[in-house]
């Protein structure tokens, strides 16, 4: 009965002991992290930070590291806050928040927003929020970045609030930083951003959605796609429907998800959203714009080929091929001739050889010297010495000389295909350096033959 | 790594600095030029100021490549188009390398200051160069990378950043004992695998019990015959570390084939499709998986009829299946219905993607995204993997100790003898 | 199918279709279950080092040494080491083979070769990382080629240990061999000390080389080493 009392007093004096000296040695190693943190040379003070963010655990260690903030200069304050920040614990978040609200200085400002998503709490909220509309785009950014990291569960429902009263500028950024938290239970109010007045908000609404949009929320989407205004907007939108769309992964469904959620906009409006159908691609699809390209309506024929002129891969050219083998419209022949030779050129699962392959075909069912000359063009999307050699003969003829210089120099840019043939390349330049009246591309020919390469202007 | 010839002189003439390597570099080579100019005063450019959207060249970054083939260009592109980085000096063993990277990197600033070198070490002694690239085949890099830490170097080295198991636990010691900022190269893991990276992350997907990563093929033996050398390349340096053979053009060709034309098939310098795409495929696979900072405990060597492939068993559960029939790459089996807690999806830092995240990371010296550490556990299971094949048996690894457990034939196989004079 | 590969092998070079080997390749596979397969394969393989064939096909041999080689293969291997166009992958198969045969081999190597294959030889030693060889590096630290000399601390550094630190500090201090080298050496022993939990140990040399006389890449080192043992430590 006795050696219980005496043996449990032996081990709360062991612990006690273990303790002492486990402390001691963390006092220790925050003493020699601390005396680190102002040194003048920044590897020492990284050394000391790295330790700053792993070791030496508990709020009063934290604290030590934190008293520190005040005695260093911006560089080394800054460097500081990202480390407690990654240290994760909440108790360095007031004196984060002193830097915050009394630091001049960009870097120590910006540090202390960034670490608020480590160490803030939803009431750092309005904050950051505020910061979203800072002159520093520097601080903008790390505000951002703080509000996506920030873990609370109230935190979503917070900023979809503010999503509706703030200001455009930090609208469109509340909504990239629910598309980064995935907010999947705000995309109501997401979709409904799609169609706001101020151009900014509607792209970054519909960014959102190509993150994180629904495949059953696709007709609702649809309003947005038409909203945006034409060009990089509308193109965009686009996209981001797309991406939604390929998140089904069987293609028949996806056609037929897509078609149903054209089936809720007025027709009118459909035939605008057929490039939309092209950028989604697949079989199902194809059945359906190819009734539309192969109709009796002239007008609605063109939305239908330019929707095959964008399909991700090669798959509508026989159709296309068709329209402009059956057509008698001049106009239409052309458009859909070079839609044909677009996709048969693209740069899909196919590999080089069956893309050259392709490629023979359309210069065989060429009919002009513009279809021929459109045929030359695009024999560059094969990386493969083939291509040159087929290429090649079209130097001898005048109308085709100077397509065929340039469609040389572009295979011949691709290192890959030029130095196994470097000798057969070198012979083809000179001839590309003698006939064309390009002088760029002279130029880039002869850098070939030296075996350097040339930046693409961008 | 030995250097018969040339001696390491970096760490004898750095001064003490006050703010890092780089300003004390920096001062220090410029109190030099000044002091060498022959009275001449020293005429300090615009460039040299800096302006709105350049810093001072004193804050620049101060940065070399070794190794500039297709994927060094590519690198060396990214670095070059950096207001905040001055780029100054390329190694190649290819004399058309050094010619054409010079006149790239000179056009670039209008000059004709670029240095070029066929020997790294020459390179690496320049106290005033803070960083290098490497995209050398892949049987380089651990010696670069160990001896650019040693001269106190950050490096940025390509991917697969190694080429057997021993390597990578001493390219980590090596950038931890200097304190080096070492980024690995996979542009892919965070640019390909976002869409299933974000999910995964935000808990959307459940427990992850398996991914599957499709990618090979095995390395092969080369012994290619001999070929007249029609390019001018220093053949034994391009071996380097790897066993003596002829040359061929394909045995040495940088380019993208892993089928028996490039460097990248062939043993002695790749692991084959196995590290070349799997540093990528696999890298993604442990980020959207959440264990990048771990390595697998067993490899399951699986012979059927539907052929072979392998299941990587992870200490928290998570089986990352390789080759497995009928699944497509990247395919993440996880628990429908559940819903985790969701974490937030580590990024780069900086701007301007990977070579961002390496620059604003010397600068602050934070951890780059693609770690040292992180790069190494990538490849860790592309050997492991080859090694499986190579054997066709299961094998346990015991990652504390970096060794098989149990299977002697395998442990020699952890890493190679390196061709004299070099070792790590 | 076995001694149709070695017949092969007999003709091997550069450019021979490297699937004429297959039976020796799948023989290695089926050592690892069968002794006998493994002993008799050893013996051809050995058999084969032994005779005229050529640069490549010894290479080959080398290689599959390396995998399944015993004590037994140790003299043939060791034959290889003084000859330039063999000594690298000899070395890699002798790296590999256990007991002390083949260390022993290594060692001869590196104290009676010159230049480049002496080098080899040392770097093996390191790469075998046995303590036992600590005495012969030491001996080489103060060798009249500075690559040796080099190369000698470097292994040292692999084998880590309390013995090749005390031989790499009293280098240090007495200013034998390659002081960049031993440093970088030194430094390594420290980390084996503070991975097995030796901190008191590690700080002596850390401290050792935190002064400021010290380049600042080392005094960094240090100070990273000090903190290491630090957070060693107050973490047990």
């Amino acid at each position: 009965m006795l050696r219980r009392p005496i043996s449990l007093l032996m081990l709360v004096a062991f612990c006690a002991a273990a303790v002492t000296v486990h402390a001691d040695a963390s006092d220790d190693l925050v003493d020699q992290i601390v005396k680190l943190l102002g040194h003048p040379d920044r590897e020492f003070r990284a050394a000391a930070l790295e330790r700053v963010r792993t070791d030496a655990k508990g709020a009063t260690h934290t604290l030590t590291f934190a008293a520190q903030l005040p005695k260093l200069d911006a560089s080394a304050r800054a460097a500081l806050i990202t480390a407690l920040g990654d240290r994760g614990d909440t108790a360095a978040r007031p004196a984060v928040l002193e830097q915050l609200d009394g630091s001049p200085d960009e870097e120590v400002r910006t540090a202390a927003l960034a670490a608020l998503g480590e160490i803030g709490t939803p009431s750092d909220l309005p904050r950051l929020v505020k910061a979203l509309a800072s002159e520093s785009a520097a601080e903008q950014e790390a505000a951002g970045t703080a509000l996506t990291r920030l873990r609370d569960p109230s935190v979503v429902k917070v900023l979809a609030a503010d999503m509706k009263t703030a200001p455009p500028q930090v609208r469109g950024k509340l909504i990239e930083v629910l598309a980064a938290r995935r907010a999947t239970g705000e995309l109501d109010a997401i979709i409904a951003a799609a169609m706001d007045d101020d151009a900014s908000v509607r792209t970054a609404a519909m960014n959102a959605l190509g993150q994180i949009g629904k495949p059953d929320q696709l007709a609702t989407m649809l309003p947005g796609v038409l909203k945006a205004a034409r060009g990089g907007e509308r193109d965009n939108a686009e996209r981001n429907v797309a991406e939604v769309c390929n998140r089904i992964d069987n293609e028949g469904q996806r056609g037929d998800a897509l078609i149903a959620a054209l089936d809720t906009v007025a027709v009118a409006q459909r035939d605008e959203l057929m490039p939309l159908v092209g950028r989604v691609g697949g079989k199902r699809l194809i059945r359906f714009v190819a009734d539309i390209a192969m109709g009796d309506d002239a007008s609605r024929r063109s939305f239908g080929i330019d929707a095959l002129s964008k399909w991700p891969d090669a798959s509508p050219a026989d159709t296309l091929l068709e329209i402009a083998n059956k057509t008698t419209d001049a106009a239409e022949r052309r458009q859909a001739f070079q839609a044909y030779v677009k996709v048969c050129a693209i740069r899909d699962r196919r590999n080089d050889q069956q893309r050259l392959e392709r490629m023979k075909q359309a210069m065989k069912e060429a009919r002009t010297t513009e279809e021929k000359i459109a045929v030359i063009n695009r024999t560059r999307t094969a990386y493969d010495v083939e291509a040159m050699r087929f290429v090649r003969p079209y130097l001898d003829q005048p109308e085709f000389c100077q397509a065929a210089c340039e469609t040389i120099v572009e295979l011949a840019h691709h290192r890959q295909v030029r130095d196994p043939n470097k000798a057969e390349f070198d012979a083809v330049l000179d001839q590309v350096i003698k006939l064309s009246t390009n002088d760029e591309l002279v130029e880039r020919a002869n850098r070939y033959k030296r075996g350097e390469t040339w930046e693409r202007k961008k | 790594m030995n250097q018969p010839s040339t001696k390491r002189t970096s760490r004898a003439t750095v001064a003490a600095g006050t703010d890092g390597n780089r300003g004390a570099n920096r001062r220090q080579f410029l109190k030099t030029a000044g002091a060498t100019a022959f009275g001449v005063p020293l005429i300090i450019t615009s460039s040299a100021l800096g302006s709105a959207d350049r810093p001072a060249a004193s804050d620049r970054i101060v940065m070399a490549g070794i190794g500039i083939g297709n994927m060094g260009r590519g690198d060396q592109g990214a670095f070059l188009g950096r207001n905040d980085v001055q780029y100054v000096a390329m190694c190649d063993v290819r004399e058309a390398n050094r010619e054409e990277s010079k006149a790239r990197i000179d056009g670039r600033y209008q000059n004709k200051d670029c240095k070029t070198y066929n020997d790294f070490r020459e390179l690496l002694a320049r106290p005033d160069i803070d960083a290098v690239h490497v995209a050398t085949p892949d049987h380089w890099h651990a010696v670069l990378v160990i001896e650019a830490c040693r001269h106190g170097k950050d490096v940025y080295c390509q991917k697969p950043e190694t080429l057997t198991l021993r390597e990578g636990p001493l390219m980590i010691a090596a950038a931890r004992r200097y304190g080096r900022i070492v980024s690995g190269g996979s542009q892919r893991v965070l640019g390909d695998y976002r869409h299933l990276v974000d999910p995964a992350w935000a808990g959307e997907l459940g427990t992850i019990r398996s991914i599957n990563v499709n990618v090979g093929p095995l390395p092969q033996l080369c012994n290619l015959p001999e070929e007249e050398m029609v390019e001018k390349i220093d053949w034994n340096m391009w071996l380097g570390p790897a066993p003596w053979g002829p040359y061929n053009s394909k045995r040495c060709s940088g380019s993208y084939s892993i089928n028996g034309a490039s460097w990248r098939s062939f043993f002695d310098y790749s692991g084959g499709g196995m590290t070349d795409w799997g540093a990528h495929h696999f890298g993604g696979a442990t980020f959207i998986c959440n264990v990048r900072e771990l390595q697998p405990v067993e490899v399951v060597y699986n012979d059927t009829a539907d052929g072979q492939w392998l299941d990587y068993r992870y200490p928290n559960g998570l089986t990352i299946h390789h080759n497995k029939p009928g699944s497509g790459n990247l395919e993440i089996v996880g628990t429908p219905g559940e819903q985790l807690a969701p974490k937030p999806v580590p990024m780069y830092k900086g701007s301007g993607g990977i070579y961002g995240d390496f620059i604003h990371c010397v600068k602050t010296r934070e951890t780059p995204f693609r770690d040292i550490e992180r790069a190494v556990n990538t490849c860790v299971l592309a050997h492991l993997g080859n090694i499986a094949y190579q054997l066709k048996r299961s094998l346990k690894w015991d990652a504390a100790a970096q060794q098989f457990v149990g299977d002697e034939e395998a442990n020699r196989m952890v890493d190679r003898g390196r061709r004299e004079p070099w070792q790590l | 199918m076995l001694d149709q590969a070695f017949e092969a092998l007999k003709t091997y070079d550069y450019g021979t279709p490297i699937s004429e080997l297959q039976g020796i390749e799948d023989a290695m596979v089926a050592a690892h279950a069968d002794p006998a397969v493994r002993q008799d394969l050893e013996q051809h393989l050995i058999a084969a080092l032994g005779s005229d064939i050529s640069r490549d096909a010894k290479d080959y041999v080398c290689r599959k040494l390396a995998g399944i080689g015993t004590p037994a293969a140790v003299p043939a291997l060791s034959k290889l080491l003084p000859i330039e166009a063999n000594s690298h992958l000899a070395r890699h198969a002798l790296e590999r083979i256990p007991g002390p045969e083949a260390l022993a081999a290594l060692a001869t190597a590196a104290k009676e070769l010159s230049g480049k294959l002496k080098i080899g030889a040392i770097g093996s030693l390191g790469a075998r990382g046995d303590s036992s060889s600590v005495a012969t590096l030491a001996s080489l630290l103060n060798d009249a080629d500075p690559a040796v000399a080099r190369s000698a601390a470097m292994s040292l550094g692999l084998i880590g240990g309390s013995e090749a630190t005390a031989v790499l500090q009293s280098a240090i201090q007495t200013g034998t061999g390659d002081k960049d080298s031993l440093i970088d050496a030194l430094l390594e022993c420290a980390e084996s000390l503070v991975r097995s939990k030796q901190t008191v140990e590690a700080k002596v040399i850390y401290e050792s080389l935190s002064g400021d006389q010290q380049p600042r890449l080392i005094r960094l080192a240090a100070t990273r080493g000090l903190l290491a043992c630090g957070a060693r430590t107050a973490a047990s």
